[in-house]
């Protein structure tokens, strides 16, 4: 950059302080304007996805051991594992599922077979609700040995089910409750004959952290006790984990085990993406409402202020600023009102979020990450508002600019015809003329004369003007040579006659010429046949 | 002397219900140099021809030629590069930039140029002292009368050192005495940078310092008039 380039844009710095100062009212609405849509796209934004994270957390926490767990009705036992519905035959299919990962919903494809393969493993257990002093709750009676719960016992604090007796609580239930180890608990249990049955648990353990099943555990034995039963009530049930999902496989399940129900592994996770899918898409629309609201905000008023501000551009350009001089101008004044909006709302929403309790749960860096995000459209939405003034202000003459005439986008001169016709080849040829073809309708031209029939115009001269589409499409019709205009109200063809018939004029491309002579020869043949004819 | 500023056959209509020739088929020699001064009554096309020659407006056919060279060719941008080097413009309404200073108005085109700040307000203080408004320099225009605004638009065209200054009715808002100036002052550049001015006025007082004088009816040049 050279001397002279870093004056120029000293000046320009200089004119945009004075600006500022000068349109500071106007640029106060747009500061308003990005902080309003900032703050509320953002805070919106931050807390979808604390709600989000949430969500998935939930989502872990109803992640359960076993593939299906069948709550059997009254007196119904346990089938074995060939008695089961067996597989069908398996074609492959895409599944599509959403995942939560790195801070996003990502879908992932599988192919799957569509159709089930059997269990292969089965446990029976028992269970059934009982009452606390706490409230109700479903308990489930396990096998001290069982699968199921082998990679789990890692994952607990205290010991496993050994003894009757014994109870362990999901993590949640005993933070609620403040249960510790060791403490004892009442369960009260109303058997199938309705008598109420009292026992006392002590708790030997606490689940970690997820596996959480909501459901406390305790011996399959105990269970039985509590509840009077002679047969287990509950069946859990080990499977391909995707293939669980299968609709043939619940329509099965429902006609070996009538009147039972299930609890899918998936169910929960159903439940949570439904869930997240019914906010998520409703929230893409309000977001995109503030930006459009945005938008057309910023695009009005830059409307408005490029009107206000037409003469002051005008003057620039007047003592010689370029047009790069005063989009720099534009795009510094709107940049530094773009800047102030977006820091502003930063440090405001940087204050504002975290007095609520869902930002808890939002995830490290989000609101950097949305705050980048949310400046790249907001710069998007004032380059966009500015195009439309920059344009004008580059094409219109400084009259233009001073006087508010319309300033057309496009400026179209003709002193041919782009696609002539063969009539207007036909006219041009055998009267040696230049035409020129207007619109008109019955007679009446859409546009006015500026050189009327009958007079002369010099080769150059505009004849004819139009505006088409409000003033955005201006059209000129050029005299193509030094001559008298004739002019056709019928065919809206006007013809140049000219001083000398010598006199350079536009050349119709040679393809043009050589499909006009062509056409001339077959309408030749055919008068001559004709003429023969009447002969 | 050559020729400095020329237009072959220039025209310029605008439709008003019908068409109205502003300026009709003007051929102009202006030579290095000169004062030259446009007469005529109202609406004789006086400004709509000094708007084109400074490239302000578009002509709809003929030539215009600044220094041998057709400006009407030229895209906009082209036209402000040229406006920056070669021509000097006072308005009628002298559009003034209202939140600048006169100080600060007459600098400007000087520092788009790419001139120094320093260099830019020594020239400025200059020509603001040449127009008798030094006291009134950091005044805006909103707080100076019509006649100093007038003069600060006049030392504005000037600060270039362009080959040409086009300027429409300069001394129009003046007293006699700072007409005399401005006109003192015209000649005085004139005379020192070999600049060129081309005057519209309705003051048939002032055609006495012209070299040529063009009256202008119905957008037609009526007469030119060359001083022996």
């Amino acid at each position: 950059m050279n001397k002279s380039s870093i004056n120029n844009l000293l000046a320009i710095l200089q004119l945009v302080q004075k600006n500022i100062k000068r349109w500071w009212g106007r640029l106060s609405v747009i500061v308003i304007l990005v902080m309003l849509t900032t703050t509320l796209s953002i805070f919106y934004h931050s807390m979808l996805i604390s709600e989000q994270t949430k969500a998935t957390i939930e989502m872990q926490r109803l992640e359960l051991p076993y593939d299906l767990l069948v709550k059997l009705p009254k007196g119904t036992p346990p089938l074995l594992l060939n008695q089961l519905p067996k597989p069908l035959d398996s074609t492959l299919m895409r599944k599509t599922v959403r995942s939560w990962e790195q801070n996003q919903w990502k879908e992932i494809t599988y192919e799957v077979p569509s159709v089930p393969l059997s269990f292969t493993y089965a446990e029976s257990a028992a269970g059934g609700v009982v009452e606390t002093k706490q409230g109700s709750w479903e308990v489930l009676g396990i096998q001290a040995d069982s699968l199921f719960y082998q990679d789990l016992k890692i994952e607990l604090e205290g010991a496993w089910l050994s003894s009757p007796g014994d109870i362990i609580l999901p993590q949640e239930l005993a933070q609620v409750n403040q249960f510790s180890l060791g403490e004892n608990i009442k369960l009260r249990a109303t058997t199938e004959t309705g008598n109420r049955i009292l026992r006392e648990y002590r708790v030997v353990g606490v689940f970690a952290n997820k596996y959480d099943l909501e459901q406390p555990l305790i011996l399959i034995q105990d269970a039985m006790t509590l509840f009077s039963l002679k047969v287990p009530n509950r069946q859990l049930l080990q499977n391909n984990e995707l293939l669980t999902h299968a609709t043939g496989l619940e329509q099965n399940m429902s006609r070996v085990y009538p009147g039972a129900s299930f609890l899918y592994e998936w169910i929960g996770q159903n439940r949570m993406l439904q869930l997240a899918n019914a906010v998520q898409s409703p929230s893409s629309w309000v977001l995109l409402l503030i930006y459009l609201f945005m938008s057309f905000g910023v695009l009005t008023l830059s409307l408005i202020t490029f009107l206000e501000r037409r003469k002051e551009l005008a003057i620039l350009k007047s003592i010689g600023a370029r047009n790069s001089m005063i989009v720099i101008l534009l795009v510094m004044e709107y940049a530094i009102a773009a800047f102030v909006g977006l820091a502003s709302s930063y440090i405001a929403l940087r204050i504002l979020i975290p007095q609520f309790s869902w930002y808890q749960n939002l995830p490290t860096g989000t609101l950097t990450k949305l705050s980048i995000q949310n400046m790249l459209v907001t710069v998007f939405a004032l380059t966009l508002s500015l195009l439309y003034p920059i344009l004008l202000a580059k094409l219109a003459t400084v009259n233009q600019l001073i006087y508010k005439r319309k300033i057309p986008l496009i400026t179209e001169r003709w002193d041919h015809i782009a696609k002539p016709t063969y009539e207007h080849l036909l006219i041009e040829k055998t009267k040696n003329v230049s035409v020129l073809q207007l619109e008109n309708e019955d007679g009446k031209l859409f546009g006015s004369f500026l050189r009327k029939p009958g007079e002369h115009a010099k080769k150059g001269e505009v004849l004819f003007i139009q505006e088409k589409l409000s003033g955005f499409v201006y059209r000129e019709w050029i005299s193509p040579c030094d001559g008298v205009i004739e002019y056709d109200p019928y065919s809206g063809i006007l013809t140049i006659v000219p001083d000398d018939p010598e006199a350079e004029r536009y050349h119709y491309p040679e393809r043009i010429l050589e499909e006009f002579e062509r056409r001339k020869a077959g309408t030749i043949k055919k008068e001559v046949v004709q003429n023969e004819d009447h002969s | 002397m050559k020729t400095i500023l020329e237009t072959i056959n220039l025209n310029k209509a605008f439709y008003l219900g019908e068409a109205v020739y502003a300026v009709n088929n003007v051929n102009l020699q202006i030579l290095e140099g000169e004062i030259a001064m446009i007469v005529g009554p109202s609406g004789s096309g006086k400004s709509t021809l000094l708007s084109l020659l400074g490239g302000l407006d578009r002509p709809i056919s003929g030539d215009i030629k600044i220094n041998g060279k057709s400006i009407v060719t030229l895209s906009e941008d082209q036209l402000a590069v040229m406006r920056r080097k070669s021509i000097g413009y006072v308005f009628q309404f002298f559009n003034l930039i209202p939140h600048l200073s006169a100080l600060e108005n007459v600098e400007l085109p000087m520092k788009i140029t790419g001139a120094s700040r320093k260099e830019a307000r020594e020239r400025a203080e200059y020509l603001l002292n040449e127009v008798g408004l030094s006291p009134r320099a950091h005044h805006r225009p909103d707080q100076l009368s019509g006649g100093e605004q007038q003069r600060v638009a006049i030392a504005r065209s000037l600060i270039n050192k362009p080959a040409v200054v086009l300027a429409d009715e300069p001394t129009g808002n003046l007293d006699s005495k700072t007409r005399d100036i401005v006109i003192s002052l015209f000649q005085k550049f004139r005379e020192i940078e070999n600049q060129t001015f081309v005057i519209i006025t309705h003051d048939t007082g002032l055609t006495q310092y012209a070299q040529r004088v063009v009256r202008l009816r119905d957008g037609k040049v009526e007469s030119v008039v060359v001083a022996s």
